[in-house]
């Protein structure tokens, strides 16, 4: 699609203008929604699903976003609110793996997903990024669903289908190696 | 009703609208959104150039053609969609077939 | 237990919890340390231990966006090909009807793309954004009188007045242009005069 005469004056907008119009129809205001939050939103997912699924995740976070932004009660908050579609939709994605195929096919990349191995953190952020990637799939799911999604242990047990107890185990297990990867960057 | 020619035509007028001067999209005219998201991000993936954009029916009193288009702004809407519409219609007259009993053309987008 | 994670020999300060667990220590701290617990307030390994997991909890939202530097995709195909399908379909609303003399012939014109075309005519504005669209009258029946109505926002600096006039007669044009509506009014409603661009760069954050 061309590059249309204005498209910069908006892109320069915040995010209640920019999702206002995208609520009107704007499809062009919808781009520019994709292009700032479709790197986030998949990072996010490929913290919950397989990275190679994390794609498609996204895809569908914004086809519904897009039927459902019109009832966004308050625009300014269409990151969380896009946080919120995401997590749904790998959750989601996670159920019907497990009714799909019971055949654990993880290949190699699939187990070190992230910035692992890039080249020594430049920042504390940075450093609990690669040391979530570390993590075993389901402490970092367990994790990320309770420190970024704001999900209690209940809801994370009920939605990975674990026992609560469990859910409590990885927790505990996640915080411990990534407390001591805080600790050892000061 | 054979399936080979059914496929054929529709891809065929997507590919001539595709070359109608102003016309720099076809949309699919079936609709997506009301299935499931996922089904939309299928369709994405398999490349739309594939599907069937143009919608083609066939019924007892003749053939229906049915287009979405997106046009660039350099000519008003009516014209590209005129052009459109006449196009697609002798498409048919061209192969001495008879013109189709309705065809539809709704822009989609300007610009 | 850590039977899947590398183990370091870096200290922790959950090493030494003078017999709380992780999990009490997390619990406490979901509760937001109430009601106040003196055998955990009272040890100090135990505030270390607090102080980290709150630390931890308050970095774990930037966790991500440190992540999306790595996850940037590769390319953004995906992105123009999902928006040719979903945004032409979803918002299209009504067809207002484009008159062609041929039998059979049946043109039109979607709500979206004349809604489009009046956000585009803001684009063309300096110092004003189009928030709302919306086409009020019956825009099925060729002549019938039919009402533009516009939320707008103008730019910190820019005159109110002076915007929407000239921004009210571009969309005049455009319509004109595209369509046969016989548009009997442009209302534009000034939603908010003070965008900043501190605003804007706040958001791109």
């Amino acid at each position: 699609m061309v590059s249309l005469p204005g498209r910069d004056s908006l892109s320069d907008a915040d995010d209640r203008t920019i999702a206002s119009r995208a609520a009107d129809g704007d499809i062009r205001a919808f781009e520019l929604l994709m292009r700032r939050y479709g790197s986030l939103l998949r990072a996010y997912a490929a913290r919950i699903v397989r990275p190679s699924d994390a794609d498609d995740v996204v895809q569908e976070t914004f086809v519904t976003a897009w039927q459902d932004l019109p009832d966004l009660a308050n625009p300014a908050s269409v990151r969380s609110w896009l946080i919120t579609i995401v997590t749904r939709k790998s959750i989601d994605r996670l159920r019907a793996e497990r009714h799909h195929d019971s055949i654990d096919d993880h290949d190699v990349a699939d187990s070190a997903p992230g910035p692992e191995g890039a080249a020594s953190a430049e920042s504390l952020d940075e450093a609990l990024s690669q040391a979530l990637s570390t993590l075993p799939e389901d402490q970092r799911r367990c994790w990320v669903l309770r420190e970024i999604a704001g999900y209690g242990y209940n809801q994370i047990a009920d939605e990975l289908d674990l026992p609560v107890s469990t859910v409590r185990g990885l927790l505990v297990r996640s915080r411990k190696t990534l407390v001591r990867e805080m600790e050892a960057w000061r | 009703m054979n399936d080979e020619t059914e496929d054929d035509l529709p891809t065929r007028l997507t590919r001539l609208l595709r070359n109608v001067d102003g016309v720099h999209t076809v949309y699919a005219t079936k609709p997506l959104i009301p299935a499931l998201a996922s089904a939309v991000v299928e369709a994405v993936r398999n490349d739309p150039v594939g599907m069937h954009l143009v919608s083609v029916s066939e019924k007892a009193e003749g053939v229906t053609i049915t287009a979405c288009i997106g046009i660039s702004t350099d000519e008003p809407a009516p014209i590209v969609c005129r052009r459109a519409h006449d196009a697609l219609r002798s498409y048919f007259t061209d192969n001495s077939e008879a013109p189709p009993t309705s065809i539809s053309v709704k822009i989609g987008r300007v610009g | 237990m850590n039977d899947n994670t590398p183990q370091p020999s870096n200290p922790s300060p959950l090493d030494d919890l003078d017999g709380h667990t992780v999990e009490e220590l997390s619990d406490y701290l979901d509760r937001g340390r109430e009601p106040r617990d003196p055998a955990i307030e009272s040890s100090p390994a135990a505030q270390h231990a607090l102080a980290a997991l709150s630390r931890l909890r308050s970095i774990a939202p930037r966790v991500i966006d440190a992540d999306a530097t790595f996850f940037a995709p590769k390319n953004d195909n995906w992105i123009s090909r999902i928006l040719d399908q979903i945004g032409v379909q979803a918002h299209a609303g009504r067809d207002i009807p484009l008159p062609h003399d041929v039998h059979g012939a049946n043109l039109s014109i979607s709500e979206g793309a004349v809604r489009a075309l009046v956000r585009e005519a803001g684009d063309e504005t300096d110092g004003l954004i189009v928030e709302r669209t919306q086409l009020d009258g019956d825009v099925e029946t060729p002549g019938a009188p039919v009402a533009i109505h516009v939320v707008v926002s103008t730019l910190e600096g820019a005159e109110p007045a002076q915007v929407t006039a000239h921004f009210e007669r571009l969309v005049r044009e455009a319509v004109a242009r595209h369509t046969h509506l016989s548009v009997t009014r442009v209302t534009v409603r000034v939603h908010d005069t003070e965008l900043s661009d501190e605003d804007a760069d706040e958001a791109a954050e």
